[in-house]
């Protein structure tokens, strides 16, 4: 087991559990009530994105805290740790990190389990006739992506992520493709001497 | 208070880019504490950007376990707390108990 692993293993045996049922069931009322008050899907998935990142905002800092970790050196380094630590501390679950690109600078986590979808089928009527149906439209875990755009944004990574696939949507498996942007220099507060 | 926080945060910045300039390692800016003749400066900043600084006299030794527990208090009451603004001056009560009693358990409180 590698050494984020043991890590990913440890900090998850001191946090407080809570029921997964009641997660997923608490998720997936949200999403829920989202797609009756949106009514359009791709409305849902920008709010759920735009609740992941305010999430994420809050969450680095807890993870910082319980797992003690200092600056990554390189990309890779963080790709290990949001996937072996960073999922097992709040998911309760681990990820791989596949399909680097050739500059290193993209790669994608595949997730063999996701505790927000468990028992979920979504509909493949549409919300609003005319519309896409939501089983082929709807980023059902969207929230991941937003949770991590707005964690890596305070540790100065700027980073897009999409879900490409999805086993709601009917692939074989889920993956998130993280693309990296730029670091994020530090500001100093306007108005020093 | 706002005064005393500028002061704080350039004196931090200006210690960082010194201890960038100096280190054998370049990425590494950050320090633990530094003592001059009155006080001890302890120092402990999270990738986040976040800086708990503490106070101390010269005397005393490296207390970054203490402030990785204010770290962990921060994130407790003020990271989990939805009326808490992050960027924000931090009026949660619960967290101020918490962190007097905190420093008042240590050894080195007289």
């Amino acid at each position: 087991m590698s050494s984020s692993a043991k890590l990913g293993e440890h900090v998850f045996s001191q946090v407080e559990k809570i029921n997964s049922e009641l997660f997923t069931l608490t998720y997936g009322a949200i999403v829920m009530q989202m797609l009756r008050d949106y009514e359009d899907v791709n409305e849902v998935n920008r709010q759920l994105d735009r609740m992941g990142y305010n999430i994420g905002v809050r969450l680095i800092d807890e993870f910082l805290a319980r797992s003690g970790v200092g600056r990554c050196h390189d990309l890779k380094d963080t790709a290990e740790l949001i996937s072996k630590v960073g999922f097992k501390l709040f998911l309760g679950i681990t990820c791989t990190v596949a399909n680097w690109s050739a500059d290193e600078k993209n790669f994608s986590l595949l997730l063999d389990e996701n505790p927000l979808a468990e028992f979920v089928e979504l509909p493949t009527t549409p919300v609003v006739s005319g519309s896409a149906p939501p089983s082929k439209a709807l980023l059902y875990s969207n929230v991941l992506c937003g949770v991590l755009r707005g964690a890596l944004e305070m540790v100065q990574l700027s980073v897009e992520c999409k879900f490409v696939k999805d086993v709601l949507r009917g692939d074989d498996t889920t993956e998130i493709r993280v693309e990296f942007k730029e670091y994020l220099a530090d500001e100093v507060p306007v108005g020093d001497e | 208070l706002e005064e005393e926080q500028k002061l704080m945060y350039g004196l931090l910045y200006s210690m960082k880019g010194f201890c960038s300039k100096i280190s054998p390692d370049p990425r590494c800016d950050s320090f633990n504490y530094f003592v001059t003749q009155t006080y001890k400066l302890h120092l402990y900043e999270t990738p986040s950007g976040l800086k708990f600084v503490l106070l101390t006299d010269p005397t005393q030794g490296d207390l970054s376990d203490v402030l990785a527990s204010m770290h962990a208090l921060y994130v407790q009451w003020v990271v989990k707390n939805p009326l808490c603004v992050p960027s924000a001056q931090v009026t949660c009560d619960a967290f101020r108990t918490h962190l007097q009693a905190l420093l008042v358990a240590l050894p080195c409180f007289q």
